[in-house]
């Protein structure tokens, strides 16, 4: 049965990776690019890792994605004279595409495979014994309870630099204030003068 | 594994507990109270002085004994508490003399005593880091609040310039950082210094990656401490933020950095000290010259005391790459000394100020000891001891720093880096030559804050008064460098 989910998800994320890089209109890219997500996402359960199936979801199909779906959208970028070079620039995407790939290969040839090889392995939590979001929780809120906490404080940090660096106050804002508006009465928003005539206010 | 942090573990992180909590109640405080209005901003200074008093008070009410605590992913020593406290009286005195300069400058928003009381934390973390994840994490939460102090000073271009230089550099920096620590986690399988030092790097058996992993490790602490050859961004950096951050830049986040340095070193990596012995003489030599030279043409004393800084802490730097007690020792007493002249010169920088406009050409500096001879002799007692003139507390400092480097058997290289404190004794002393010696067509007398001027008094007292009480506080670091050296 697993062998048929597997070839399923990854034909699909291969096809529609391919799509990604081939399809004319950007937001059609997009798409597939979610698409990709979501099959990676159906090889994570496979694999038995749910937690980073959900996090590759939430994260990059919440996030990530949607963010380029804006950025294309709001940007207006003409992408018919970014695809104009595309001639030229094949023999360097191919080469970068050979390095990589050749680079896969030797670090597959040169790596030793078995749980005994890693360094540490006595850390590792036994697969069968316990999911792996409830074997996060465990540790992350106990062992590194610290760390966790730091990094929170980092987020913290990065937001409010963004709110220092872009908000700007600026002047002469017209704002409505409600509880101004109700609040005001005719003393203070009018002015009864006696005008004599013939010279104005 | 269910079980929680005891009561123990708390204690040991108690000051950043604190310090943490103190900043949350900080940001909807600041928010809620009008945090950039004119008239509030000092007392958000005074509420962020008082909670790194308490700070310092939980940090030395709390047990001074050495402790590891949660899971061994933090420690505290006499050392640690010393640089902890050094830390935090830096900084209530940099956030004391920014107050003036704030006014002038119109940085009236909350945020900046926020963001420095958050790199406050960082560093705290980053010192008491037993883990490189606890470092790195230090190290980032200390820099993210730097970068944007750097660049606190929207209207200008120089402001923003630095700010964007300081963070793509700094991100590249963290980026070694984090390649080497997973190279290094890749060969030993753990990345906490205990159990790195318990015999985890064998000497025998040190592999190429191995090193290029600690040299990337090292660069990386290299750059936060603007040592040359990674000391491109510091001038640039150091002239375009405000100046009172530039004060702060100058001294908090080099002790910390120093504090780890000497961890990684010493703790981490003791058992393979001949990997790195000498790539850190060679940086702390080449950044001596570097400073030296780099600071000769400079107009404005900010990218002067950039360079200053690059060549104090190469000094260190060859301290530390001693290896042993001594160079120990010597780098403490240098860090401190550097830390109490830097404040004296910045809170001179800091209030030198004429109709609302700061001076910071050296050139502006002319006939000060005429109008203002008060902040001219300050200036020059400082300066004197920065260029290493008997008996000030600079002379002591590069003379206990030369005297460990020569006991340790390398004549040679004290030899060369006195060649370049001599050089470097050029530019500070024609500064006072220019306070001194030239005229100036316009004099103008500065008004300052009494607290600036008691916090310059006393600096300059005591690297005058030094060398009465060395003994003492050689014997004190002897002391507390004893935590480290097993």
């Amino acid at each position: 049965m697993l062998p048929v989910f597997f070839y399923l998800f990854s034909i699909i994320a291969i096809f529609s990776a391919i799509m990604v890089i081939t399809t004319k209109n950007p937001v059609h890219s997009v798409f597939f690019l979610i698409l990709t997500f979501f099959n990676s996402t159906g090889l994570f359960v496979l694999m038995g890792a749910e937690f980073l199936a959900m996090l590759l979801l939430v994260v990059y199909v919440g996030a990530v994605a949607v963010l380029f779906l804006f950025v294309i959208m709001m940007l207006n970028i003409d992408f018919s004279s970014l695809r104009a070079g595309m001639i030229k620039n094949a023999p360097l995407g191919l080469l970068i595409g050979a390095v990589l790939l050749g680079e896969i290969i030797f670090s597959f040839i040169g790596m030793k495979y078995g749980i005994s090889e890693i360094p540490g392995n006595e850390l590792f939590v036994k697969l069968s014994e316990i999911e792996n979001t409830r074997a996060l929780g465990n540790v992350i809120y106990t062992d590194y309870i610290y760390l966790f906490q730091c990094a929170g404080l980092i987020l913290l940090v990065a937001m409010i630099g963004a709110i220092v660096l872009t908000h700007r106050r600026r002047e002469n804002v017209k704002k409505q204030d409600a509880v101004k508006q109700t609040l005001r009465d005719k003393s203070d928003s009018i002015e009864v003068s006696k005008v004599e005539i013939g010279k104005g206010v | 594994m269910n079980s929680v942090s005891n009561i123990s573990d708390l204690s040991i992180a108690l000051p950043e507990i604190f310090l943490s909590l103190w900043l949350l109640i900080f940001i909807p405080l600041g928010v809620y109270s009008g945090g950039n209005k004119l008239n509030r901003q000092s007392y958000f200074s005074i509420f962020s002085i008082i909670g790194l008093l308490g700070t310092l008070f939980f940090l030395l009410m709390g047990d001074h004994r050495a402790s590891l605590g949660f899971y061994d992913l933090v420690v505290t020593d006499k050392l640690i508490i010393y640089l902890k406290a050094l830390i935090l009286f830096a900084a209530i005195i940099v956030l004391i003399i920014s107050e003036r300069y704030r006014s002038i400058e119109n940085l009236y928003i909350f945020e900046y005593p926020l963001l420095i009381l958050f790199s406050i934390l960082g560093m705290l973390v980053m010192l008491s880091s037993n883990n490189f994840i606890t470092l790195y994490l230090g190290l980032e939460l200390q820099s993210l609040a730097l970068y944007v102090l750097a660049a606190a000073k929207k209207d200008s271009l120089k402001s923003s310039e630095a700010g964007l230089k300081y963070f793509i550099l700094g991100a590249l920096a963290s980026g070694f950082f984090l390649f080497g620590v997973s190279l290094l986690f890749g060969i030993t399988g753990t990345t906490s210094f205990t159990i790195l030092s318990f015999n985890y790097l064998n000497p025998n058996e040190v592999s190429l990656l191995l090193i290029f992993s600690i040299i990337l490790i090292i660069s990386s602490i290299a750059f936060k401490l603007s040592i040359a050859p990674f000391h491109m961004w510091t001038p640039d950096v150091y002239e375009g933020a405000p100046t009172s951050i530039t004060a702060y830049f100058a001294i908090v986040p080099k002790i910390a950095a120093i504090g780890v340095l000497m961890r990684i070193l010493y703790i981490a990596f003791i058992d393979i000290n001949f990997i790195w012995l000498q790539l850190v003489l060679v940086l702390g030599l080449l950044s001596i010259f570097v400073g030296a030279f780099g600071a000769l043409l400079q107009k404005n004393i900010k990218r002067l005391l950039a360079y200053s800084a690059i060549s104090n802490i190469g000094y260190i730097f060859l301290a530390l790459s001693l290896g042993n007690q001594l160079g120990l020792e010597s780098s403490l007493l240098y860090i401190t000394i550097y830390a109490i002249s830097s404040i004296g010169v910045f809170t001179f920088i800091l209030s030198m100020e004429k109709d609302n406009i700061m001076l910071e050409n050296i050139s502006s500096y002319a006939g000060l000891s005429k109008s203002n001879p008060f902040y001219a002799v300050c200036l020059g007692i400082l300066l004197l001891s920065m260029a290493g003139l008997p008996p000030l507390a600079g002379f002591i400092a590069k003379f206990y720093v030369f005297k460990a480097v020569i006991t340790s058997g390398y004549l040679l290289t004290a030899i060369i880096g006195i060649i370049g404190s001599v050089i470097s004794a050029y530019y500070y002393l024609n500064i006072i030559k220019v306070m001194y010696l030239d005229d100036s067509d316009e004099s103008f007398i500065v008004e300052s804050k009494v607290s600036m001027k008691i916090i310059l008094f006393t600096s300059s007292l005591f690297i005058l008064t030094f060398i009465i009480f060395a003994d003492n506080i050689i014997n004190f670091m002897t002391y507390i460098s004893r935590a480290i050296i097993l």
